[in-house]
């Protein structure tokens, strides 16, 4: 356990020092603070640049808005810098061999996979806490009391699960491939898999990626309970399942 | 006691063999020289040793416990140094130890104490720079350092000197001879001058087989051509003794005073030569029957 505690924390140092965690933070927070921004002012900007003359009647922004555009940037734009940064996680230590003196201390390979894991898991846990706390803030500032939304938990609960599971993917990529090229194939493949597959009515119910492509509708309330239970489900399954695999075949990897 | 025992290793990538049949046995407290070309399959029989690799045929065993592929419980005896060591290029050499010394469950005083001692004997001491910046031969000494940390009962470096300059090769070989009569070596190298100065034993690799194995010495006596060396006080006698005893240059070494020739019969040979200075009332100030060189035998062996 004292090995894993190690990684760990050296998981940590690296992602500090090699910003990482930094670029993810920037990024992040980026997104929390302009999601509630761009709802709010979003008529105005559109007013703006409008050519003179001509008319275009918006409603006027919610609080809701702020959340959409909370999910909708964070499923695009936060979860795609999520896979780039994370990318590299095994490919670095492949291409320069620095497991190789680590594991011949006797670390179980194990301990790498999962100590990583749980570092990323943690930064992006954190980060994510964080711009929802954010965007609750702005929302609260611009809207006063009309914070909270039925849906809201279980949309942002739905979307942290996604992006464990897109970490989960990560890992299993990553021990898949040598370069993080493979690993980013392998990753957007597989979301883009499933969104194929979305297009069949009955499997949505059983397909992680609902979480963030119907954030609208679970912001809204107009997904049943048993549909998001089940994609949460199996996204949590699924992440399990890959975390398992991710650590069978590092196993046997020649490295 | 044997520390490393290795029987009957086997590997093929692929159509390649890199290995067709490696058995050695490393006994304690020795600096065992592991010999052979690039690409005579060194650092694959070293990564078997590690649990790295996964031998297709035979087994190893290290203090007595067999080797498992993909477990590292047999590295709890064993420290190694890559051939070309890298590490976390945002960590300094302490932060480093400390990280490698966690890993290896040690902890507190213990750790700090070590960490130290390990930083004093490898000059590393006070350098505060990242390893990112490190140079090779400061690469070397930190990876000498992180294998030395959880006091090994071996020791394996692969080609440790190859890519360093005389004085990074001395400070490495001057190490691996401090520490010797702590643990065992096992070092590859292609450098025969580093293993005729520290080694106790050699094996020689080459196209998967270990072609000689033994005792420095004995493999000196008991491989490669013995030589002849004869030495004059003047040029004059050397080539008038060249002359009649028939001896052609270019079988020979010969420099301005001195002739050695390698000979499959030294003795007969060194008897012969005798008779000539006798009857030719040629005075050597030296006549000797010399020691192959580690490198004549290692040529002549991967011939």
């Amino acid at each position: 356990m004292k090995g894993y505690t190690a990684f760990v924390k050296k998981e940590w140092i690296e992602s500090i020092r090699t910003y990482r965690f930094l670029i993810l933070g920037m990024v992040f927070l980026l997104l929390a603070c302009l999601s509630p921004i761009s709802a709010r002012y979003m008529p105005e900007i559109i007013h703006a640049f409008m050519p003179s003359g001509m008319e275009m009647k918006l409603a006027d922004p919610v609080a809701a808005d702020a959340w959409l555009q909370f999910f909708k940037n964070f499923s695009q734009i936060g979860f795609f810098v999520t896979v780039i940064l994370y990318s590299t996680v095994m490919s670095n230590e492949y291409t320069r061999g620095t497991l190789i003196p680590v594991l011949a201390k006797g670390l179980p390979r194990k301990y790498v996979i999962l100590a990583k894991f749980t570092c990323a898991c943690l930064s992006v846990t954190a980060l994510y806490l964080i711009c929802a706390g954010i965007c609750a803030a702005y929302t609260w500032f611009f809207w006063g009391e009309a914070v909270y939304i039925e849906g809201v938990f279980a949309a942002l609960l739905g979307m942290w699960l996604f992006s464990v599971l897109l970490l989960s993917m990560v890992m299993l990529g990553s021990v898949l491939f040598h370069s993080s090229y493979g690993c980013l194939l392998f990753t957007g493949g597989a979301v883009v898999i499933q969104m194929i597959a979305g297009m069949i009515p009955k499997a949505t119910k059983f397909l992680p990626v609902g979480l963030i492509t119907d954030s609208t509708e679970i912001l809204n309330g107009h997904i049943q309970t048993g549909t998001i239970a089940w994609q949460m489900g199996i996204t949590v399954l699924a992440a399990l399942l890959l975390l398992v695999a991710s650590v069978l075949v590092f196993d046997r990897k020649k490295l | 006691m044997n520390i490393l025992e290795a029987e009957g290793l086997k590997k093929q990538f692929g159509s390649h063999k890199v290995l067709e049949d490696v058995s050695m046995y490393v006994p304690e407290h020795c600096i065992y020289g592991f010999l052979g070309k690039n690409g005579a399959g060194k650092t694959t029989t070293m990564k078997m040793i590690l649990g790295l690799l996964k031998p297709d045929e035979g087994s190893i065993r290290v203090m007595q416990e067999t080797v498992e592929y993909g477990e590292t419980k047999t590295n709890r005896y064993i420290g190694y140094l890559p051939d070309v060591p890298e590490f976390y290029s945002y960590m300094n050499a302490e932060e480093y130890l400390q990280f490698c010394g966690r890993i290896s469950g040690m902890s507190g005083g213990q750790l700090k104490k070590k960490i130290k001692e390990l930083l004093e004997m490898t000059g590393l001491a006070g350098v505060k720079k990242r390893t990112g910046q490190f140079s090779r031969g400061m690469k070397q000494r930190l990876g000498i350092a992180q294998a030395l940390l959880n006091d090994p009962k071996l020791l394996i470096c692969d080609e440790p000197t190859s890519a360093l300059d005389p004085v990074g090769r001395k400070e490495i070989l001057d190490i691996m001879a401090a520490v010797r009569e702590r643990t065992t070596v096992i070092f590859s190298t292609h450098v025969l001058s580093d293993v005729e100065r520290i080694c106790d034993r050699v094996a020689i690799l080459n196209e998967g087989r270990i072609i000689i194995e033994g005792e420095l010495e004995q493999v000196r006596e008991t491989h490669g051509t013995r030589g002849l060396l004869a030495e004059f006080l003047e040029e004059e006698n050397l080539v008038r003794f060249l002359k009649k005893a028939g001896l052609e240059k270019n079988k020979a070494e010969i420099t301005e005073r001195q002739i050695t020739i390698y000979e499959e019969h030294p003795e007969r040979e060194i008897m012969r030569w005798m008779e000539v200075m006798q009857e030719e009332e040629i005075c050597p100030i030296r006549l000797e029957m010399i020691q192959p060189s580690l490198e004549k035998v290692f040529m002549e062996a991967i011939q």
